[in-house]
This record gives C-alpha cells, structure tokens and sequence, in this order.
C-alpha cells in the first residue's frame, strides 16, 4: 500500500523534520480508520484531507530526500484516485 | 497591527511572548505547535528559542506571513489536527480558542496530538479586558443597531469565558494551572484607540454609517482625556497551562 510505503520511507529519512513525520503519521491513521468505516465517502474524504497535508509537508520539507518525497506525494495520489472511484 | 500597535502603551508592559515561552518551560529541540498561528508572532520567537516548530492555521492567508524556513506550516482546522497522536511535545493555544466553533474539540485535539508530559498552554481574555473601550463602543453599536445577538462585534470576543476555558482544559488535561496577567493601556491620544475599534468586525458591519460611528468613538474617548487627562483600559489575559497525563 502506497500509504504504508510513505510512512517507513518517511521514518527512514533522517533528514524528515518532525513535522513532516506527525502529518505522515495521521496520514497513515486515517488509512487505517477508513478500511473499517461505515461511513466510507466521509472517512475517505478525511483520507484525502490528510493526504493534502502530508503532500503540503512533503513539498515544503528541504530536508528530505527526493525518493521519499515521492513517496509521499504517490501516495497522495493513490488516495485522489481512490476517492473518484466512490 | 492595529490591535497590536495598543499594546504599546501598556503600562506596565507585559512581554506576552516572553511570558508565554517562560510558561512553555525549556523547548530546545522539542516539537512545538503554535495551533492557530496567525501571522507568526510566536513562531520566530520559538524557533530562536530552538524549539521545533509547527505553525496551524486555517488561514492559508495568514501562513503566508510566515518564513517556511522558521516553521512547518499547515493550513488545517484546530478541530480536526492533521498531526499523528502523541506526535507534539508542547501546543500553544494563544487567543484563538474563542474563533473555534467547538473550542472543547480543539482543546481535545491538542490533547490527543501531545505525547505523554507535553505542555499545552492557553491564552484567552479576561472578562474585563478592554472593558474601558467597550464601555463606549457597544452603545454606539446599539445606536446603529447592528450589536444584535453577534458575539464578535464588540472589542474583545465574549465568546469563551475564562471559566469555560479551564473547564474544556480540565476535561481533557486534568489539574490546570492559571496565570493573570493584568494590566492596563493607558493613552493620551484618541488615535491607537480609533485605529484599535476600526479594525474589528463591529466596525465593518455598520456600512456606509462607519465613518460617522468611528467620529463618535473618537469624540467620546477624546473627551474622557480631557476630563482626567488620559483614557485608561484595562487588560486582563489569563494563561492556562496544563500537562499531559
């Protein structure tokens, strides 16, 4: 799951701010709270919110390496794409 | 910077962001959310200090303000953080809780992102704060028959008291600890006073009447310095401070 390879890629920069590694972080516990949801549309509409902040953190953090900046904003998109298929 | 600029004639002059980092306690190399940052006026001061900083706001306007290379910035809601939990190691709270539409939710949500021993500190106004101004103004607002059931339009935001403050804190901190800092604005000038009133909402909301409503205001205050040479307005902020269990 691309979400899942943001977070160990983001956890394995050591040039990841802190910041960026919190927005990961609850961008992955969204992931995580919409597999089970009843409400799907909703969850994956609070997915997507956090995916546009880790994508914000992920383009704004100099620190981090280019890979996991990818990584990040792939699984972003990842989650675009799932929500216009609801 | 209107409401700012105020405060340069306090006497005496409370330092707000001196108090605020001496309440924070030790913050080098920690990770520090200013949630509802604004324009960033705890932001360099934090980041000087050697903190870590995370700058929230909902106004992506005011993020633009600034300098990324101080904070992360995000433009998100205080009611629903887009940090993981216990990701923080100390949240500021400073005179924005009384613009969220459900302040206890936010209260939560800075719980729920401070890890284990984070600090939160809390900011809002005393009920006398600016009480002086508001005194003068919310009659003429009554006058132009604008003050209705709005909560923003007087000079300071009733919306939050104090005592419900600590109480959505107390809920999701525990034990809360409080801090007056009293003080007063003391002015020989209309002028700050004028500026301070027409940047607030009440002001815009009166329309074509503005002008003719800040003229009163003006005349009033002006008239108070002449009778006891001076126009006095208290300011009274409370901080609370509470640590994550």
């Amino acid at each position: 799951m691309k979400i899942d390879d943001a977070v160990d890629a983001v956890r394995a920069d050591q040039g990841a701010s802190p910041v960026l590694i919190a927005v990961v972080g609850e961008f992955a516990g969204k992931a995580e709270k919409a597999a089970g949801a009843d409400d799907e549309r909703g969850a994956v509409i609070e997915l997507e919110q956090a995916g546009d902040s880790a994508k914000v953190a992920a383009e704004a953090d100099t620190g981090v390496s280019d890979a996991t900046r990818q990584a990040v904003l792939d699984a972003h998109l990842a989650i675009c794409i799932a929500k216009s298929k609801l | 910077m209107a409401r700012a600029e105020l405060y340069e004639y306090q006497q005496p002059r409370i330092d707000i962001i001196a108090e605020a980092l001496e309440a924070l306690g030790p913050v080098e190399g920690r990770v520090v959310g200013d949630v509802g940052c604004g324009n960033g006026r705890y932001v360099e001061p934090l980041h000087a200090a050697g903190a870590c900083v995370v700058g929230v706001d909902l106004s992506a306007g005011m993020l633009a303000s600034v300098s990324p290379a101080r904070a992360g910035l995000l433009a998100a809601d205080a009611q629903a953080l887009p940090l993981a939990s216990a990701s923080l190691d100390a949240v500021l709270m400073m005179h924005m809780l009384y613009h969220v539409p459900d302040p206890e939710r936010a209260v939560e949500e800075a719980a729920r992102v401070l890890g284990s021993d984070g600090r939160a500190l809390v900011a809002t106004n005393g009920v006398r704060h600016l009480a002086e101004m508001n005194d003068v103004w919310l009659p003429l607002l009554d006058q132009a028959g604008i003050r209705g059931n709005l909560e923003d339009v007087g000079l300071v935001n009733p919306r939050l008291t104090v005592g419900t403050a600590q109480q959505h804190v107390g809920a999701h901190f525990g034990e809360v600890s409080e801090r007056w800092l009293r003080s007063s604005v003391v002015v020989t000038d209309a002028a700050p006073v004028i500026r301070h009133a027409a940047s607030t909402t009440g002001s815009h909301l009166v329309g074509e009447r503005r002008d003719a409503l800040l003229d009163e205001f003006a005349v009033e205050v002006a008239s108070q310095i002449r009778r006891d040479g001076q126009f006095r307005i208290t300011t009274e902020v409370v901080f609370l401070t509470a640590t994550r269990p």
